[in-house]
């Protein structure tokens, strides 16, 4: 049986504590699946607009400028943090990210982030929302 | 002196296209693939940029915007320190003309800031009614805005829309 995008975030703020968002977006800035924790306000297309720029942007700096490959790009504010991650979902290409309140724990971010990446790379997750 | 030029313009009407053909470097581009159908394969979603050298004073800064609304925090961006704008328009587009009035007011752009419009994809065939669509758009802002039909793909083509920018502002200043 298919997950549920709001499983997956469940699953995920089970161990990690505080994350207040979980999007997956097309390369291209198009929302695919979106879960916002409670009462915190995000606007989903925003969301995904903004990180498909970033992660364009990044992909530019890493290979143009460090002469690398691009692996993730992390925001870093007063009270949190925003992490994005390539990833691939149903053979396109893709955009995770996470907002995360509180004290957030980068490496473990990082760690849970990619390795859910690449579980979507073969996953198919439920149509609903 | 450095300037900031930017390039704006309905999805596909070449903005990422003459970027790359005036630019004197290696341009930074962010093009992804369109999981829609754009009519292309790419698409900008972050930010294009090149760099010309006019000559040993005047360096310009040559910046993309994508062209879907979307996208528009990019274009806040990129809206500041403006020196000089050019706006695409896709011919036999009607979608890429009804946006030049949008983009006017978007980019605040007004009489003391050279513009130019280039209308490209024109030799896919021509229509004349675009040159007459957008010369009314800019009479309703009271706008003097020269309009060339270009082919972004060429250079020779492309540099003519940088020197008539700079042949705009020295007769503004
Ligand atoms: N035949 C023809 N093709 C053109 C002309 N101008 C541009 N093209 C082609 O049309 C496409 C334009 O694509 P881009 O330069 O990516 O367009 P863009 O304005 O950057 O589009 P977005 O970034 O998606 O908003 C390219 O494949 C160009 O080669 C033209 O005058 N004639
Ligand atoms: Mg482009």
């Amino acid at each position: 049986m298919s997950q549920t995008f709001e499983a997956i975030f469940k699953n995920l703020d089970a161990k990690l504590k505080n994350v207040r968002a979980l999007n997956l977006t097309t390369a291209d800035g198009f929302p695919l699946y979106s879960y916002i924790n409670g009462s915190f306000k995000i606007e989903e297309d925003k969301l995904s607009a903004v990180t498909s720029s970033l992660t364009a942007l990044s992909h530019a700096a890493a290979r143009q400028i460090m002469n690398d490959d691009y692996e993730s790009t992390c925001i870093e504010t007063s009270m949190g943090m925003m992490f994005m991650v390539q990833t691939r979902y149903q053979d396109q290409d893709c955009i995770l990210s996470l907002i995360s309140y509180g004290q957030p724990n980068l490496g473990q971010i990082r760690y849970y982030l990619l390795r859910l990446a690449k579980y979507l790379t073969t996953a198919k997750l439920s149509a609903e929302k | 002196m450095h300037k900031k030029v930017a390039f704006i313009g309905s999805v596909g009407s070449g903005k990422t296209t003459i970027i790359e053909s005036l630019s004197n470097i290696h341009t930074i581009n962010t093009d992804v693939q369109s999981s829609v159908d754009i009519g292309k394969e790419l698409t900008t979603v972050g930010i294009d940029y090149g760099h010309l050298v006019v000559n040993q004073d005047t360096t310009l800064g040559l910046y993309g915007v994508p062209g879907q609304q979307q996208y528009s925090l990019v274009w806040d961006f990129v809206k500041k320190g403006l020196w000089a704008i050019c706006i695409l328009v896709k011919n036999n587009e009607s979608d890429s003309w009804q946006e030049v009035s949008y983009l006017i007011d978007y980019f605040e752009i007004h009489k003391g800031m050279p513009c130019v419009i280039g209308i490209t994809h024109a030799d896919q065939g021509c229509d004349q009614h675009t040159v007459h669509n957008i010369n009314q758009i800019l009479a309703k802002h009271q706008l003097n805005i020269p309009v060339y039909t270009i082919d972004p793909r060429q250079r020779d083509s492309a540099n003519l829309i940088m020197q008539t920018l700079i042949a705009l502002e020295e007769a503004v200043t």
